[in-house]
């Protein structure tokens, strides 16, 4: 508790939030890719989707994109 | 922001100098880093070296949670570099930038409905920050004036940006602040009922909080200090801090009466740098009444030999953000203005109903304004922290943060 009576929220993770402030330069466009970015940031920490970070096939049949 | 000192690592290895890599084009040796080199180097050089440096920072087109803009029309940023070596306080120099800031002041006073018999005042400032410590020390010293005893205290929500904490801790008054509950994210009337008393200096209402972009409710407080001032023979009047929802709200929901139509509500703030749309840098207050700015807190310069009445935090500043503000205001018209703010209004739902459908997140936000703040809404394995991080992959800066204390239970 602080000098104010005030403690921090019980559930703190419950309480943990994040914001976007639809200003003038954030576009119907944006909150299209922002959203599905979104789900699909939070699916690949909860471990849903998987994430690939190694050329699916080998260098000697696919060529590394330059 | 406050910088500390800071040790220079001992030799000349790496970390002691700033060692750009243009060897031939411009450097041979390095640029000590925490100290000013003993010579110069061409102004290409410099520039390019700092904008270099820049380079780590995050894109601001990016940042998403901020409510400051990132972005003006090159016509406004002509106007700007214009006008950034004219100091704002020198009258007697600019008369015509005195002008202009008289201008704005008077278009705002009519936005926020004063009343056509009220003579109201108002002032640029750096931001909302200055524009509250200012509006607050107004509404002690106006106390102060009838009370020659006692210890002042003041008013507002645990939602309130730290600027109201600022203004507690710096100009010493108690604050009395109303706790969250825990499905509320705002102060209520009730609330403020049971912490004010005679030496109370003033409530705060925040029109669209930081944290979620709520809006408190004015007219219930405008309502209970009605009431209890007409019993007590008090006189206690509301700050309303509409730092996002001033450029808002009188455009896209004008029937909402939360301004100077309420007859407590005797002073404003506003950012010009959030939803009026101009680059950091440019606040302002409002007093309804020119009287509500107790006297003896005004300093006067000079003005082609009259004297002109300032009241700011501090003194010299560049006039280009007010110019910004004076453009802006033109251009848009209030047409403008309120199409913007629908179409922000707009985006802001329709980007809170895609979360939503996601099943993922739950959305606080009430959409009066434009600004979404979301929560997950099942427990998961990592935080919104980490979301957060995992976000910046792809470029987004997208703040995650915890609300303020919620009630003791
Ligand atoms: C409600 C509210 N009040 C005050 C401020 C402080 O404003 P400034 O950054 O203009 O000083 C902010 C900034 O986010 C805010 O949201």
């Amino acid at each position: 508790m602080d000098a104010a009576g005030l403690q921090p929220a019980a559930d703190a993770e419950d309480m943990t939030v994040m914001r976007v402030v639809a200003r003038e330069t954030f576009s119907r466009d944006m909150a299209e890719i922002l959203a599905a970015d979104i789900v699909s940031a939070y699916r690949s920490l909860d471990g849903t989707k998987s994430e690939r970070l190694e050329p699916a096939v080998s260098p000697r049949r696919g060529h590394h994109a330059t | 922001m406050i910088s500390n000192k800071v040790e220079p690592p001992a030799g000349n290895g790496p970390g002691t100098g700033l060692s750009a890599t243009y060897a031939l084009r411009y450097f041979t040796e390095s640029v000590p880093r925490y100290e000013i080199p003993a010579d110069g180097m061409p102004a290409g050089a410099a520039c390019q070296l700092v904008h270099d440096e820049l380079n780590l920072d995050g894109n601001a087109a990016f940042d998403l949670g901020t409510f400051t803009t990132t972005w003006m029309e090159p016509e406004a940023e002509r106007l700007i570099v214009q006008n950034l070596g004219k100091n704002f306080v020198d009258r007697f120099e600019y008369p015509q930038t005195t002008e202009i800031h008289q201008r704005i002041v008077n278009m705002l006073g009519p936005l926020f409905n004063a009343p056509d018999q009220a003579n109201f005042c108002g002032t640029a400032t750096v931001g909302s920050s200055e524009a509250i410590l200012l509006g607050l020390l107004a509404h002690k010293r106006a106390w102060r004036n009838k009370h020659r005893t006692g210890h002042p205290n003041i008013v507002f929500g645990a939602d309130a940006h730290i600027c109201w904490d600022k203004f507690a801790r710096y100009f010493e008054v108690e604050p009395r602040v109303v706790p969250m509950a825990k499905d509320r994210f705002c102060s209520d009337a009730a609330a403020v009922r049971e912490r004010i008393d005679e030496n109370t200096i003033c409530v705060g209402a925040i029109m669209g909080t930081t944290f979620t972009g709520a809006c408190e409710p004015v007219r219930e407080i405008d309502a209970l200090l009605a009431g209890i001032n007409q019993d007590r023979g008090w006189d206690i009047s509301i700050h309303v801090d509409a730092a996002s929802a001033g450029f808002v709200l009188p455009f896209t929901n004008p029937e909402l009466v939360w301004d100077f139509r309420l007859s407590h509500v005797r002073s404003i703030n506003v950012s010009g740098h959030k939803f009026g749309l101009v680059y950091p840098g440019l606040g302002w207050l409002l007093f309804k009444h020119a009287g509500d700015l107790p006297e003896d807190l005004v300093f006067y310069v000079n003005y082609l030999g009259d004297t002109m009445p300032t009241y700011t935090l501090n003194f010299s500043r560049g006039s280009g953000m007010v110019m910004a503000q004076y453009y802006n205001l033109l251009r848009l018209g209030y047409a403008g203005y309120k199409s913007i703010m629908e179409n922000c209004l707009a985006n802001a739902r329709y980007f809170a109903g895609r979360l939503v459908a996601s099943g993922l997140f739950d959305v606080l936000s009430t959409m009066e304004l434009p600004i979404v703040t979301f929560r997950f809404r099942q427990k998961a394995g990592f935080t919104p922290f980490q979301l957060s991080r995992k976000l910046r992959e792809r470029g987004w800066m997208l703040p995650a943060y915890n609300l303020p204390p919620t009630r003791r239970t």
